[in-house]
């Protein structure tokens, strides 16, 4: 799949022009936007127009849930992490978090991890480390057991537990 | 040993079988020893009471009524007798002693955790649809009720519905022959608009609510209903009736025994003037090769014109078809199933026996029956699972926007890690399965 094949401003202005069909039909090119979309994309989503913000954020999604499979998983994760700091609306944040789940490997293990002290995200980042299935997240999981309050290790505790949990024995506990 | 394999045993559970509320008898007559005896009253615990969760609700023999949202409580509770124990938190439900069963008609997003920790605690349940959300949870699930021994029956009521079954008597005996395709229709899903995020109402313990799905702000388009819309939540009628529908084709064309490979391919639109974000109409293409069965789900898709009902769909054989419409409760057939008489040395179903046609009482009265007999009720989770799984296979293949095979007998997609990150979804502490 080409993935230069859809121009980010161009998306973005058919999104923007309210038309449903325009924006249902930039949606079913959301998987080709390039990686580069994503933070422009995720502002989008963040600005007062909310059904182009809607738009973006299923935008964002597609990209995410395409990346593995053509090959920009790396790339989109790179973009993704931007996305999640102090400095972005909640709801971005944990989108982006969420996505990185899917998409994210080892290089985007610190910086969601480095988010665990963060009380507002914290659960969104723990929840995203115990979805990525790289022994680099289960490390930083273990890692900090060391740091976080005492009162949020069972939590950290139950994201290493699922991560080695055996599907034959979920649910026999 | 599911009562299905068995020739119909209407003539053996007699006078019995006409009860639509649990046998009432003198105290202490047998103990319980983590079941009701086949003398002992049921008792039970209602968790979750708005919908579908009100209609299961046995008032003369409930010791606790549950629900996050305090009207929901006030509207229920005078419709039980005595003085049950009215409270926010399953778990206090669960934790009663004198509870021996459960009924959980919470949003979809509960129902693994409670259905496997009411197992955990010694309650059978009778949980609704859709069974849950992820693969991992359909396990769960199913091992929960396999290791502590409990009856989960499914709230599938297209399973005890009198019509289904006869289509299901003339499919099975060869009606239309070996069926090809099973074509479903139904309607989109319900379009909504940009309703305000405010703070919950204080009657709503809004973080409860959400249990172990990711925090979110409330608005008041959630709750009651429209989470069915929301893909933490709901994800759309595809788990919602699609459960219905394709337990109900599951019965119709013995399928329940099917563990092989499933491939799914799924498109769907989304609306953009909402926060709703499944996908409001979704048309999915299921191919079972171990079978060579083609199943299409559409929406709104196309009414079959010969007998056009709300939603249903077309079975397609080497000898005919059939038209079943709906799937749940409701369920119509035509007269060519109607009239079908089982010839002689021709395969019997099952469906279980009460006074009158009321599909979810009887299914209600099958999980009573089989509480006390042990044996596995018509929905029982091992069966619902199968259905379920279909409809996950078909939200993860629109997720990723490509063809997905997924086996069955092992619970995981072949060959695709990608894929597979979507067997489960973590919680938010501290709930886990």
């Amino acid at each position: 799949m080409s993935l230069q094949n859809v121009d980010t401003d161009a998306w973005i202005a058919r999104v923007k022009t309210g038309d449903e069909a325009a924006r249902e039909a930039a949606l079913g090119d959301a998987p080709k936007l390039p990686p580069s979309a994503i933070v422009p994309l995720a502002e989008l989503m963040a600005g007062e127009d909310l059904g182009a913000g809607r738009a973006a954020q299923e935008g964002l999604r597609r990209i995410a849930y395409a990346s593995m499979s053509n090959g920009t998983h790396e790339a989109v994760a790179a973009e993704l992490v931007k996305l999640i700091g102090p400095g972005h609306p909640r709801a971005v944040r944990s989108d982006a978090l969420m996505m990185l789940g899917f998409c994210g490997s080892a290089a985007a293990v610190a910086p969601i991890a480095a988010l665990l002290e963060d009380a507002d995200i914290r659960e969104d980042a723990r929840m995203a480390l115990e979805r990525i299935p790289h022994p680099a997240a289960a490390r930083a999981l273990r890692a900090a057991l060391r740091r976080v309050p005492a009162d949020y290790r069972p939590a950290i505790q139950q994201s290493l537990r699922h991560k080695s949990l055996r599907l034959t024995a979920v649910g026999r506990s | 040993m599911h009562q299905d394999d068995r020739v119909t045993r209407r003539e053996l559970i007699g006078a019995a079988a006409s009860l639509a509320i649990p046998t009432i008898i003198p105290e202490g007559v047998i103990g319980r020893k983590g079941r009701p005896g086949a003398n002992d009253r049921i008792i039970f615990g209602h968790i979750g009471l708005n919908g579908m969760g009100s209609a299961h609700i046995v008032p003369d023999a409930c010791a606790a009524i549950c629900d996050v949202d305090d009207n929901v409580l006030a509207r229920i509770r005078p419709r039980i007798k005595g003085d049950p124990l009215v409270t926010r938190d399953f778990r206090r439900v669960l934790d009663r002693k004198d509870i021996d069963a459960v009924t959980i008609g919470t949003p979809d997003h509960w129902h693994a955790i409670m259905t496997v920790m009411a197992c955990q605690a010694g309650k059978d349940v009778y949980s609704e649809k859709p069974v849950c959300k992820t693969v991992e949870e359909a396990r769960a699930m199913l091992n929960a009720a396999r290791y502590h021994k409990r009856i989960v029956q499914i709230g599938t009521q297209g399973r005890s519905n009198s019509q289904a079954f006869k289509a299901a008597e003339f499919v099975q005996n060869g009606g239309i022959g070996t069926v090809k395709r099973v074509d479903i229709w139904h309607p989109e899903n319900f379009k909504g608009t940009f309703a305000p995020i405010s703070a919950p109402p204080p009657t709503l313990d809004w973080d409860l609510w959400l249990g172990p799905a990711r925090w979110a702000p409330y608005t008041p388009d959630i709750h009651p209903f429209n989470f069915r819309w929301y893909m933490d939540y709901g994800e759309g009628f595809i788990r919602d009736r699609g459960n219905h529908a394709l337990s109900t084709m599951n019965w119709i064309i013995g399928n329940d025994d099917y563990d092989g490979l499933v491939e799914c391919e799924a498109t769907g639109k989304v609306q953009c003037d909402s926060r709703r974000d499944a996908p409001y109409a979704m048309d999915v293409r299921w191919y079972l090769p171990g079978r060579d069965l083609t199943i299409t789900w559409s929406q709104p898709g196309v009414k079959n014109p010969r007998f056009p009902g709300e939603w249903g769909a077309t079975y397609t054989g080497t000898n005919g078809d059939l038209v079943v419409l709906g799937g749940d409760g409701g369920c119509s057939v035509e007269p060519k199933a109607l009239q079908f008489q089982v010839p002689p040395g021709g395969k019997h179903l099952y469906l279980h026996p009460i006074a009158g046609d009321d599909a979810l009482q009887r299914h209600h009265q099958n999980w009573y029956d089989c509480i006390r007999t042990r044996k596995l009720p018509v929905a029982d989770i091992g069966i619902a699972r199968k259905a379920i799984l279909l409809c996950i296979v078909a939200v993860a293949a629109y997720k990723l926007g490509r063809k997905v095979t997924f086996n069955i007998a092992e619970d995981r997609f072949v060959n695709d890690p990608e894929a597979d990150r979507l067997l489960s979804t973590p919680y938010r502490a501290p709930w886990k399965l």
